[in-house]
C-alpha cells in the first residue's frame, strides 16, 4: 500500500490534504467549549463600595460585615477558600463588596451587619436595605445559556429612622443604575 | 469524535480495497478506454441510521452527481433535518432544509474499467430553517439564592437562513456493478447567518453544529446508484499523458 502511495506524487498530495481534514476535524470535535469559562460575563452581582461618611474620597472598610438576604438562613460567602461550617467564610472587612440579586422577582432585601462579631448591642449594628430592579435575560453562548442583567429602579430603600434609630448607615448613592458587569461600582454607601 | 473514528476506519477500508485494485496493474492495456458517463444518486446512511438509533434526531440526504468531463462531477446534496440538541444550560429544537451544490474533481487514475474516485471539491450550501428554544439556564457564577432552576419555554424563531462554503475531499468504490459506497469529509466556512434576536443558530442542517468562528466540519456516507447515460472515448492526447506517466 505504502508502495502504492509513494509512486505517484499527486497521490501523496492528496493523502496530506485528507489528512489535513482530520486533523480539523478532530480539532473541532475535541474542542471543549461545552464549559462555561469563568472569564465570560455571566449574572452580575450588586457591586458596593463603602465609603466615609464626612470624607467621601475616601474609601473605609466595614469591620467585620456580613451580608443575610431576607428569607435565607445564611450570609453571602465572601470567603470561598473556607469551609461551609466556618464562621469566617461569611464575613469580610472589605471596602467593596458584590450582592447577588434574585433572578426571579424584581425586589431583593438585605441585612447588612456591622460588627457582626461582636455581641454588644452598641457596637453590633443591623441595616435593612431594600433594593428595588427590573431585569433583562441576555443570551449568552452555548456553554454559558442565558444571564440576567439589572436595572435599578429608583435608589435602594433604608429602613426608615422610625423603625430603626441607630442606623450605621448614613446615605446611600446609586451610581451606575445598569448592572452589567462587575467591572464598576453600582452602588456608593457612606458611613 | 464518534464520527472521526468511524470515518477513519471507513477511510482505511475504501483505501484497502483501492490499493488492492491497485495491484492489478500489470493487466493495465494501451486500447483507448471508453468510459462511460451519466447520473448517479444516493443517499446517506449515516443520517438513516442515526434517525433509527438517535431520539432526538430525523434526517436525511439525497446525494447526486453528473459526469461532465473525464474528471469533473457537477454534485450536490439536499436534505432536511429535524434534531434537539441538549446542552448543559441550553435545550433546543432545529428543523430545517439544506441544499448544496458544486463540483468534484476525480484525481484518482483508475486501471482497466475501474469507477473509483479520489475527489476534491466544492459546495454552496443554503439552509433554511426554524429554532425552538425549549428550555434554558441562568448562568450564575456566584450562587446564594436557591434558583437555579431550569426555564422551559417555547420560544420558536423562524425565517432563518445561513450560506455557507464546503470544502470536500470524498472517496467513492464500486461495490458491485453501478453500486458505489463512499464517504466524504468537509471543511464548510459561513458566508452569512441570520441569527435570531436573542439566541443563536447552535445547529444548522446541513452545516452541522456551529463553533465560535465561522468555521464547521462535515460529514457524510453514501450508497449510490449509477445510471449511465452515454459513452465515450478517452481524448488521444489523455492517453499519451497517461502513457508516460507509466
Amino acid at each position: 500500500m505504502l508502495y502504492f502511495w509513494k509512486k505517484d506524487k499527486l497521490m501523496n498530495k492528496i493523502l496530506n490534504i485528507i489528512t489535513a481534514l482530520f486533523i480539523a476535524i478532530c480539532f473541532f470535535g475535541c474542542e471543549k467549549d461545552d464549559i462555561c469559562s469563568g472569564g465570560t460575563p455571566t449574572t452580575p452581582r450588586l457591586m458596593i463600595e463603602f465609603r466615609e461618611k464626612d470624607n467621601p474620597s475616601i474609601l473605609k472598610p466595614v469591620t467585620n460585615l456580613t451580608a443575610v438576604a431576607t428569607g435565607m438562613t445564611t450570609g453571602v460567602v465572601f470567603n470561598e477558600g473556607l469551609s461551609s461550617t466556618d464562621p469566617n467564610r461569611y464575613l469580610t472587612s472589605a471596602n467593596k463588596i458584590g450582592l447577588p440579586l434574585k433572578i426571579t422577582g424584581e425586589t431583593t432585601e438585605y441585612t447588612l451587619t456591622q460588627n457582626s462579631t461582636s455581641t454588644n448591642p452598641a457596637i453590633r449594628n443591623e441595616d435593612k436595605i431594600v433594593f428595588n430592579y427590573t431585569t433583562k435575560e441576555i443570551y449568552v453562548s452555548r456553554a454559558c445559556g442565558y444571564k440576567t442583567n439589572f436595572d435599578l429602579t429608583g435608589s435602594p430603600v433604608q429602613e426608615p429612622n422610625t423603625v430603626d434609630s441607630n442606623r450605621w448607615i448614613s446615605n446611600i448613592v446609586v451610581e451606575t443604575p445598569n448592572i452589567v458587569t462587575e467591572n464598576e461600582i453600582h452602588i456608593k454607601i457612606y458611613f | 469524535m464518534k464520527y472521526t473514528l468511524k470515518s477513519i476506519f471507513n477511510l482505511a477500508l475504501v483505501l484497502i480495497s483501492l490499493s488492492a485494485f491497485a495491484q492489478d496493474k500489470k493487466k493495465d492495456t494501451v486500447a483507448p478506454r471508453t468510459e462511460r458517463y451519466g447520473l448517479r444518486l444516493g443517499t446517506d446512511l449515516y443520517k438513516i441510521a442515526r434517525s433509527i438509533y438517535d431520539n432526538d434526531y430525523k434526517g436525511f440526504e439525497i446525494t447526486g452527481d453528473y459526469r461532465l468531463t473525464e474528471k469533473i462531477y457537477i454534485a450536490g446534496e439536499v436534505g432536511n433535518e429535524n434534531k434537539t440538541t441538549d446542552e448543559p444550560q441550553l435545550n433546543f429544537t432545529t428543523k430545517g432544509t439544506y441544499f448544496k451544490a458544486g463540483f468534484d474533481y476525480n484525481i484518482y487514475k483508475n486501471w482497466l474499467d475501474m469507477e473509483n474516485m479520489i475527489t476534491l471539491g466544492m459546495r454552496y450550501g443554503v439552509s433554511s430553517f426554524t429554532q425552538e428554544l425549549n428550555s434554558y439556564s441562568i448562568y450564575n457564577p456566584h450562587p446564594y439564592f436557591d434558583e437555579s432552576g431550569v426555564i422551559t419555554v417555547s420560544r420558536k424563531y423562524s425565517g432563518l437562513s445561513a450560506h455557507w462554503v464546503e470544502f470536500v475531499a470524498g472517496v467513492k468504490a464500486e461495490v458491485f456493478d453501478n453500486f458505489f459506497m463512499g464517504f466524504t469529509l468537509r471543511l464548510n466556512r459561513l458566508v452569512s447567518n441570520k441569527k435570531p434576536s436573542d439566541f443563536d443558530n447552535l445547529y444548522i442542517p446541513g452545516y452541522n453544529r456551529t463553533y465560535d468562528g465561522d468555521f464547521g466540519v462535515g460529514f457524510n456516507y453514501t450508497v449510490s446508484y449509477f445510471i449511465p447515460i452515454y459513452k465515450k472515448k478517452n481524448l488521444p492526447k489523455a492517453e499519451t499523458e497517461g502513457k508516460k506517466k507509466e
